[in-house]
């Protein structure tokens, strides 16, 4: 009995210590992360397909006064980005332009890093943007790094003021 | 020698080889629950040293996270991507 109690000690002592740890570890985890249902409907519609990694943040700041919602969708490769263009309504003739446009980024032939941006429905990046500004929010594609922002803005001013503060050329995306 | 005198000698010998026998079985016993690490002031010790590498554990696990925790609440599709996901929003940000 001495030595069965013995080798018992170690294995109940280790276990004990990784308790601990997952315990702590998911106290920390849960105290930064957003739940679910506080999530941007984008974020929820889209995190699941495959390729792609979704992360959303809340209160990301943009300038000193305005902080915003931000979702992000990352594409592994570039069918991935193509996929999820087009399930945001995008055209193959504007699939295919992004695909040139990075092409063109890493052979050096053109040096900018071009973004495309737009206003689109609230909740809806495969709907027109709404004549009244409030109810939309803007979408940022990055071709290069086969990126897509959504900026979860949530009055006219907010979105002017995201919308202002790019240097680059604003193209409608709306094709 | 009597016979007497030689039973009593005998007789003797065999308590005195039974009380050692006994001292050593004695001595064995305690030695065993003085070794125990349940015992006495081993499971003290045992508990007060268990309880501060766990205290630590504890403490320690967020500080050992921190490349992993980003300053604001987020979710992330992808497990461990958070620090990754917010250098590159950050970079995005200040491009857009």
């Amino acid at each position: 009995m001495n030595k069965k109690q013995r080798h018992i000690f170690w294995p109940v002592f280790l276990l004990l210590c990784l308790l601990t740890v997952a315990l702590s570890a998911s106290i920390t985890y849960w105290r930064h992360t957003v739940p679910l249902s506080q999530c941007s409907e984008v974020y929820r519609q889209y995190r699941d397909m495959p390729g792609i990694q979704a992360s959303f943040v809340k209160d990301k700041q943009i300038n000193d006064t305005l902080f915003l919602d931000m979702t992000l969708f990352e594409a592994e490769d570039s069918a991935a980005f193509a996929n999820l263009l087009r399930t945001i309504g995008k055209s193959d003739e504007f699939i295919y332009d992004m695909t040139v446009l990075r092409e063109q980024y890493i052979t050096r032939k053109n040096a900018n890093e071009i973004r495309f941006s737009g206003s689109c429905l609230r909740g809806h990046p495969e709907q027109q943007a709404d004549s009244d500004l409030s109810k939309n929010e803007i979408l940022s594609i990055f071709p290069v790094r086969r990126c897509i922002v959504v900026f979860h803005t949530q009055s006219e001013l907010d979105l002017k003021t995201v919308m202002d503060k790019s240097y680059f050329d604003e193209i409608n995306i709306n094709k | 020698m009597t016979n007497e005198q030689s039973l009593a000698q005998t007789i003797n010998r065999m308590h005195d080889r039974n009380r050692r026998c006994l001292q050593r079985r004695m001595l064995s016993e305690i030695n065993r629950h003085t070794d125990h690490w349940a015992s006495g002031i081993n499971l003290r010790r045992h508990i007060i040293g268990g309880a501060f590498v766990l205290v630590f554990l504890f403490f320690s696990t967020p500080y050992a996270m921190t490349p992993q925790l980003p300053d604001k609440p987020m979710n992330v599709s992808a497990p461990f991507s958070r620090q990754h996901a917010l250098l590159l929003m950050d970079n995005l940000t200040q491009q857009s």
